[in-house]
């Protein structure tokens, strides 16, 4: 099942997520900046690339709490790059930054690993909130496994 | 009984009047599933109505899509310098440009929710009907 984040509402305490560590691949150098700049102020490690070769191996090579990635990419084969995920580890949740409805989203990969998705634009609240929600799932996912 | 126009309740021209069997090929006019004729058969023919909601579908995603990542970057920065920015008059000039970005989310949001082809007339201009009512109160 997929989540989506929502948050309008404001919340001004910053989540103590000290020592989280992020994978993050974002191709726009603006947006992938700003969001690592948004998780690092919520205290998470962030590891930012901006190809997918590259995401890959990061994610080979390290131990990551949360992929986040940006489906913004027309080229790009959301299913396949999952299943490179899946391949290397499947427990680690992921989340994708999408742009349209999210009813499309989850007709289209509600069957696929995906854990989150955040319709952009998002605020600090939904990050921190993915976050949270991201913690407790690894936890209870690797707790179980 | 005939009417006066001589056509007995069906007011269609005579040459219109035609049953739905063709009695020569022995086969139903009404028969195929697509009734449109050839040339409206054509890729991106079709009735009026829904060319107008695939137009309007296919413009509300595009335009949801390409807004999302700038609106995203400054809401971003924006949050960033409200975390960080001591200045009273600064944070509130900040909050009143949050304000109006989350209104500008809120019609991203209706753009692509968007399942009907309504319109609402604005000042004798026709605009699509996307809660422009709810905008209109946040701003």
């Amino acid at each position: 099942m997929i989540h989506e984040l929502f948050g309008l509402e404001r919340d001004k305490t910053l989540s103590t997520s000290m020592g989280i560590e992020i994978l993050l691949w974002d191709q726009h150098r603006s947006e992938r900046e700003v969001i690592k700049e948004m998780l690092a102020k919520l205290g998470c490690h962030v590891t930012a690339v901006r190809e997918e070769d590259e995401c890959l191996t990061k994610f080979r090579e390290g131990k990551y709490d949360l992929v986040i990635f940006d489906q913004g990419l027309p080229e790009l084969d959301v299913n396949e790059f999952l299943e490179d995920l899946a391949d290397i580890d499947q427990l680690t949740p992921v989340a994708m930054l999408a742009t349209l409805d999210f009813e499309y989203y989850e007709t289209r990969y509600g069957d696929s690993n995906i854990d989150f998705i955040i319709v952009k634009p998002f605020e600090f609240i939904q990050l921190q909130e993915l976050v949270k929600e991201a913690t407790e799932l690894g936890e209870r996912v690797k707790g179980s496994g | 009984m005939a009417d006066e126009f001589e056509t007995h309740g069906d007011r269609r021209k005579g040459e219109d009047r035609r049953s739905g069997r063709d009695r020569r090929a022995d086969r139903d006019r009404r028969g195929g599933s697509d009734r449109r004729n050839r040339q409206d058969r054509r890729v991106g023919w079709g009735r009026i109505e829904d060319q107008r909601l695939e137009g309007v579908l296919t413009t509300a995603a595009t335009v949801a899509h390409l807004f999302s990542q700038p609106l995203t970057i400054i809401i971003g920065h924006v949050d960033l310098l409200l975390s960080s920015v001591e200045d009273q008059a600064t944070k509130s000039k900040l909050e009143i440009i949050k304000g109006q970005l989350q209104a500008l989310s809120i019609t991203l949001q209706d753009l692509r929710s968007l399942r009907e082809y309504k319109t609402v007339d604005f000042d004798g201009f026709t605009l699509l009907d996307i809660g422009l009512r709810k905008v209109k109160k946040l701003v």
